[in-house]
């Protein structure tokens, strides 16, 4: 299981409608319908991915997000999702937009790029990190942005909107305190952030 | 009835329903085949509608094991495939209008003991899926579990939807939309200009064995086979290629695209009557989801079942933007859709071509079908 994804589930209001943007084999929206009876709506560009959707059950539409979210009119849906997509977008600040525009709130997962191994990773040896969660070299990375907690939180208040929760994820306990104690831009290797619009 | 038996039968319903254009039938016949078996409950049906120049004939090998006599949704429609006739009852009839068994211009007008030809009453999609209609009460189905069709036959498909809600559990509507483009009609209207012009026509009166206007009909087919497949595929296919043996002097027959568009052309008026040819592209033209509606919106607001709309790139007769125009008009209403469009250079004709890019709509039509 993806870290932090039970809170996804946590969050989603039971018999909502959500849309999972990037949803893959739409794994989370057939949990989601299972567990909170949700009407779940997959986004994906890829046709292989969306073949997979469709087997799960979950309605897809195939569509570039970078291109905006036309075919969906004001706060049609009570939850946006956005899961690890926001560093891969060439126009996150589209995609930031148009997810609060459709839905009443959204659910944002990212790597936290500012979590200290990386910065030691580019401080102490010059290069741009290759780890578990960031198995690509730079020249052969779907992030195309590097964003931190930070980042996403300025992202949010220039935006008129307000985070309504904050989730961290770490994989050791001194990280996870730090976290705890507001560190987390420096500890937290994954974050997910409930969006409200002002 | 012995389980999963294919038969096809010819029966004749009555079938009170006034033309949308006027006019009646005092009784319609109708030519089905069909697939499996239907449950009890009635609710195991799936109906599949043809497009312009399809029969009845959807699924099976010919016992001659002559591939071109197959049914031509072979690869999508059998046991164990997509649309699954050993899970499902699958009915696939002739329309209305065609010359392939069910009412149209080439039946005897009981009135008369000549066949009606163009006094025939005008066909129009809303029509064809009444019959269809007819035949799915009269076979007990109680609720269809899905209506699927291509070009034509997803406008059925999408007709059907809007026009009985309350069937129809699932739609899946592949190169196709709510309606042709202006450019689609003005190859349609130049192909009916090639029968109507056709001396042999005789404003269609003309004797269905013996001279009847074939030099029309086959240029209209060639005009339509050339909307049905893209700039690419006939680059690669034919390119500027000239036929074995032609010296590309003279007139006749000699680039590559040429003889092929004649061989089929040929193979064509051998299976279609030209009169029922006009009353299918007029139908095809005709059909509009947004005529009597304010919007396109406003007319999809009738249907209430899963949609799975499938598109083509290289499909210029059905475009992209038109299926997402009708899947946009679905999800503003909050109904399940899904979207896909299939990378390929095969054109319209795409959802009729076993290859392997068409592999995904196999599985997109059975994953919508039978989830996981």
């Amino acid at each position: 299981m993806i870290p932090l994804h039970h809170r996804i589930i946590d969050f989603a209001p039971e018999g909502s409608r959500v849309i999972d943007l990037g949803c893959g084999d739409g794994q989370l929206l057939r949990t989601l319908k299972e567990n909170k009876n949700i009407d779940p709506l997959g986004v994906e560009i890829d046709l292989s991915r969306l073949e997979e959707c469709v087997e799960n059950g979950v309605p897809v539409i195939q569509m570039d997000i970078d291109k905006g979210l036309q075919l969906f009119g004001d706060d049609h849906f009570d939850l946006a999702i956005l899961r690890y997509t926001l560093s891969e977008v060439h126009q996150p600040l589209v995609v930031f937009k148009e997810m609060l525009r459709v839905a009443k709130s959204a659910i944002i997962v990212f790597s936290n790029f500012a979590h200290w191994q990386i910065r030691w990773s580019l401080l102490a040896k010059g290069k741009m990190p290759v780890s578990q969660e960031f198995p690509h070299e730079w020249y052969d990375t779907p992030n195309i942005h590097f964003l931190s907690v930070e980042d996403v939180e300025r992202l949010v208040r220039n935006e008129s909107a307000t985070v309504i929760h904050r989730e961290f994820h770490s994989p050791t306990g001194l990280e996870r305190g730090l976290n705890g104690l507001g560190f987390y831009n420096l500890t937290a290797k994954t974050a997910l952030f409930h969006v409200k619009k002002n | 009835m012995p389980l999963m038996a294919s038969q096809q039968e010819l029966i004749q319903l009555d079938f009170d329903h006034e033309f949308k254009l006027g006019g009646r039938l005092p009784i319609a016949e109708i030519h089905y085949e069909s697939h499996g078996t239907l449950s009890p409950e009635g609710d195991n049906a799936i109906l599949i509608c043809t497009p312009l120049t399809m029969d009845s004939h959807v699924s099976g090998d010919d016992p001659s094991g002559d591939p071109k006599k197959a049914g031509w949704w072979n690869f999508l429609v059998g046991a164990g495939l997509a649309v699954d006739t050993e899970k499902h009852f699958v009915i696939c009839s002739n329309v209305l209008g065609g010359c392939k068994g069910s009412s149209g211009p080439t039946s005897l007008n009981p009135e008369t003991g000549e066949p009606y030809r163009t006094d025939f009453p005008e066909v129009r999609v809303e029509d064809m899926v009444a019959l269809q209609k007819r035949l799915i009460d009269h076979l007990g189905v109680k609720k269809l579990y899905a209506v699927v069709g291509g070009s034509l036959g997803g406008m059925q498909a999408l007709q059907w939807a809007v026009a009985f809600p309350e069937m129809v559990e699932r739609c899946i509507a592949i190169a196709t939309g709510s309606r042709l483009s202006c450019q689609g009609l003005a190859f349609d209207v130049v192909g009916r200009q090639c029968i109507t012009s056709d001396p042999n026509w005789k404003e269609g009166d003309y004797p269905l064995d013996g001279d009847d206007p074939v030099g029309g009909l086959a240029l209209a087919r060639m005009i339509g086979h050339i909307t049905y497949i893209s700039k690419n595929i006939m680059d690669q296919k034919f390119g500027r290629r000239l036929q074995d043996g032609q010296k590309g002097e003279g007139f006749a027959t000699q680039f590559a695209v040429e003889s092929f568009l004649k061989y089929n052309s040929e193979r064509f008026i051998q299976r279609f009557d030209p009169n029922s040819y006009l009353y299918l592209s007029k139908a095809m033209d005709t059909f509009d989801l947004e005529e009597g509606f304010t919007s396109l919106q406003d007319s999809m607001a009738r249907a209430k079942s899963k949609f799975l709309i499938i598109s083509f790139s290289s499909d210029w007769l059905f475009t992209a933007e038109d299926s997402i125009q009708l899947a946009s008009c679905l999800l503003l209403q909050g109904l399940p859709v899904t979207y896909a469009n299939i990378e390929t250079e095969l054109g319209h004709d795409a959802f009729l071509v076993d290859a392997p890019e068409i592999a995904s709509m196999k599985r997109l039509v059975g994953g919508f079908l039978e989830p996981k």
